[in-house]
C-alpha cells in the first residue's frame, strides 16, 4: 500500500506540471487582457496534434514541442486579431468577448474534429517513448517528467523574468494594473495585447505537447483539460502566477492522491475523478467569498 | 498657430452629449484653467482632448494637426499628456517602474537622462523608487502621477483636478510643482475645483456650466467676477 501510495507522486508531479503550464498562460491572459480564454483548451489540442504527427514522422520531441508552441501561439493570435480584438474595440464588455472565446472554442474543435476524422486521426498515440530514469513507490519518474518540470519552471522563469526586467514585461503589468492610464499613456496597448496572446498561446501549446507524449490525444483531449487548468487558475486568484502554479500542484497531487484513497478506501470509480477540481474550486470560491464578507453582519 | 484648437466640440459617454458647442485655444506655454461647479463638463472636456469619449461633432486640431479621429494612444505619442483626477498611477508597478512607463519610448541613456531629470524636480521620490505606488498617500501618489507624466516629455499638460482629495499642506505642494511647471515654459490645462486657486495659478481662465463655457478671459479679469452669479444666471437660464 505503501508503495502505490507512494507511486502517485510521480503521476501527481506530471499531471501537475502540464495543468500548471497551461494555467499560467489562462491566468496571465485574465490578467493583461481581462478575460478568461475558454478557447485555451483547444490551443492545447492542436499543441497535441502538432507534437504527435511531428514525432511520428521523425521530428525530435523538443523540437516538436517548440513547434507545438509556435502552433498555439499562432491560433491564439489569429482568434484575438479576428474576433476578440473587434468585438472590443466596438464596445464588447468582458462576459460578451468570453462567450465569444466558448463560440471560438467550439469552432476550432468541431474543425479539428472533421479534419481528423477525415484522416483517420481521431485517436492519435504520439510514440514518444517514455524512459524511467528513478522509481517512487511502484511507478518511475521518466524523461517526460523531467521534459514537463524543465518546461515549467523555464516558462516561469523566463515570464518573471521579462515581467521584471523587460520593457515589454513592465508594460504588460502596467497594462494589467491601469488599462485607461496605460492608452492614455501612449503604452502600446494593442503590441503588448498581441504579445500577451503569443504568450498564452504558446504555454498552451507547449503544455498540448507535453499532453501528447503523455497520453493518446483527440480532438477533445484539450477541452477535457479545461476543467483542471481553471481550477488551477482560480485557485491563483486569476492574479498570481505563483499561487497559479501552487494550483497547478495543488489540483494534480489532490486528484491523484485524493481518487486513490477513496478508491482503495471506499471502492469508488475513478471515472469520479474530476469531482475532485470541481470540490477544490467550490472550496476556493466559498473561501474567498467567506474571507471577503468576514465581520459583515456579525455583532 | 494655437497648440490646442477645439472647434464646435460636442462630446460625452455613450450616447449623451456632456459637452456641447465648445469653441476653445489654448497657446503654447500659457496656462488655462477650466473652472466650473460639479457636472459642468470640466473632466469631460479634458477626456475628449485625450480622445476618452465619444466624439459627437465639431473638430480637434493640435500643433497644426486634426486629431478628431485619432485614438487616444497615438495623441499621447503626439504630446498631449494627461493625468486623470483618480487612478493616475499603476498602483502594482514600483516609483521607478512608473517613471518607465512614462518614458516608455526612451531607452538606454536618453530614459536614464530624463529620469534624473524629472527626479531633479520630484526629489522626495528619489528615496521611494522601489517602492509600489499603490501603497503610497494620496499625495505622494499625486507626486508620482506628475512626475511620470513629466516623462513623456509632453507638449501639453492637462491635469484633473490634482489637488482633489488632498490635505491643504499637499495641496500647497501640489501647486508648487505645478508652478514649476508653468516656469519652464509648459503648456497646462488645469481643471480645478477649487476656482481661487486655478484663477491664481493660471495666465487665463475658462468658466464651464452645463457642458458649456459661460465665462472666457484672463485670470485676472474672471478673478473679479462673482462667479456664483455666472453659476446660477446660466444654469437658471
Amino acid at each position: 500500500m505503501i508503495e502505490e501510495a507512494l507511486g502517485q507522486i510521480p503521476i501527481s508531479l506530471l499531471a501537475s506540471s502540464l495543468y500548471a503550464t497551461a494555467a499560467i498562460g489562462l491566468t496571465l491572459n485574465y490578467l493583461v487582457l481581462r478575460y478568461a480564454d475558454f478557447a485555451l483548451g483547444e490551443y492545447i489540442t492542436v499543441g497535441c496534434y502538432v507534437a504527435a504527427l511531428l514525432t511520428l514522422n521523425g521530428l525530435d520531441p523538443v523540437t516538436a514541442m517548440l513547434a507545438s508552441g509556435l502552433a498555439g501561439a499562432t491560433l491564439a493570435l489569429l482568434a484575438d486579431e479576428l474576433a476578440l480584438k473587434p468585438l472590443e474595440r466596438r464596445g464588447a464588455t468582458a462576459l460578451q468577448v468570453f462567450i465569444a472565446t466558448i463560440g471560438i472554442s467550439l469552432l476550432i474543435r468541431y474543425v479539428l474534429s472533421i479534419a481528423a476524422d477525415l484522416e483517420d486521426l481521431l485517436f492519435l498515440s504520439s510514440g514518444f517513448r517514455l524512459v524511467p530514469i528513478l522509481y517512487i513507490g511502484n511507478r518511475p519518474i521518466t524523461n517526460l517528467h523531467l521534459l514537463a518540470v524543465t518546461v515549467l519552471v523555464g516558462s516561469v522563469a523566463a515570464l518573471t523574468y521579462m515581467s521584471l526586467r523587460t520593457r515589454l514585461g513592465k508594460g504588460m503589468r502596467a497594462v494589467a494594473s491601469n488599462r485607461d492610464l496605460a492608452i492614455s499613456s501612449g503604452i502600446p496597448v494593442w503590441r503588448i495585447r498581441r504579445f500577451t496572446r503569443l504568450l498564452v498561446g504558446a504555454f498552451a501549446g507547449l503544455s498540448g505537447a507535453l499532453w501528447a507524449y503523455y497520453t493518446s490525444i483527440n480532438p477533445e483531449s484539450g477541452w477535457r483539460l479545461l476543467l483542471w487548468v481553471f481550477a488551477s487558475s482560480i485557485i491563483g486568484n486569476f492574479t498570481s502566477f505563483p499561487l497559479t502554479l501552487l494550483g497547478g500542484f495543488v489540483i494534480g497531487f489532490s486528484e491523484n492522491f485524493g481518487m486513490w484513497a477513496v478508491s482503495r478506501t471506499l471502492a469508488v470509480p475513478t471515472a469520479y475523478k474530476p469531482l475532485i477540481p470541481y470540490l477544490a474550486i467550490v472550496a476556493v470560491l466559498l473561501y474567498r467569498y467567506r474571507m471577503r464578507f468576514r465581520g459583515v453582519g456579525e455583532g | 498657430m494655437s497648440l490646442l484648437e477645439l472647434s464646435g466640440v460636442t462630446a460625452g459617454y455613450g450616447k449623451i452629449p456632456i459637452i456641447r458647442e465648445i469653441d476653445l485655444r489654448v497657446e503654447r506655454g500659457e496656462t488655462l484653467a477650466v473652472i466650473g461647479p460639479n457636472g459642468s463638463g470640466k473632466s469631460t472636456l479634458a477626456k475628449t482632448v485625450v480622445g476618452l469619449t465619444t466624439f459627437f461633432s465639431g473638430s480637434i486640431k493640435f500643433d497644426g494637426l486634426d486629431v478628431t479621429s485619432l485614438p487616444p494612444e497615438r495623441r499621447a505619442l503626439l504630446g498631449i499628456g494627461y493625468l486623470p483626477q483618480t487612478g493616475n498611477v499603476f498602483p502594482d508597478l514600483t516609483v521607478q517602474e512608473n517613471l518607465e512607463m512614462g518614458g516608455y519610448h526612451l531607452k538606454g541613456a536618453e530614459l536614464r537622462l530624463k529620469t534624473t531629470e524629472v527626479l531633479e524636480l520630484f526629489p522626495e521620490l528619489r528615496d521611494r523608487l522601489d517602492q509600489k505606488a499603490g501603497t503610497m498617500s494620496g499625495g505622494e501618489r499625486q507626486m508620482v502621477a506628475m512626475a511620470r507624466l513629466l516623462m513623456m516629455s509632453p507638449k501639453l499638460v492637462i491635469l484633473d483636478e490634482p489637488s482633489a482629495g488632498l490635505a491643504p499642506k499637499l495641496v500647497e505642494r501640489v501647486y508648487q510643482k505645478i508652478d514649476a511647471m508653468r516656469a519652464m515654459g509648459m503648456t497646462i490645462v488645469l481643471i480645478e475645483q477649487h476656482a481661487l486657486k486655478a484663477l491664481k495659478h493660471s495666465d487665463r481662465t475658462v468658466v464651464m456650466v452645463g457642458g458649456r463655457i459661460a465665462l472666457t478671459g484672463t485670470s485676472e479679469e474672471v478673478s473679479k467676477v462673482d462667479l456664483r452669479t455666472v453659476f446660477f444666471q446660466v444654469s437658471r437660464g
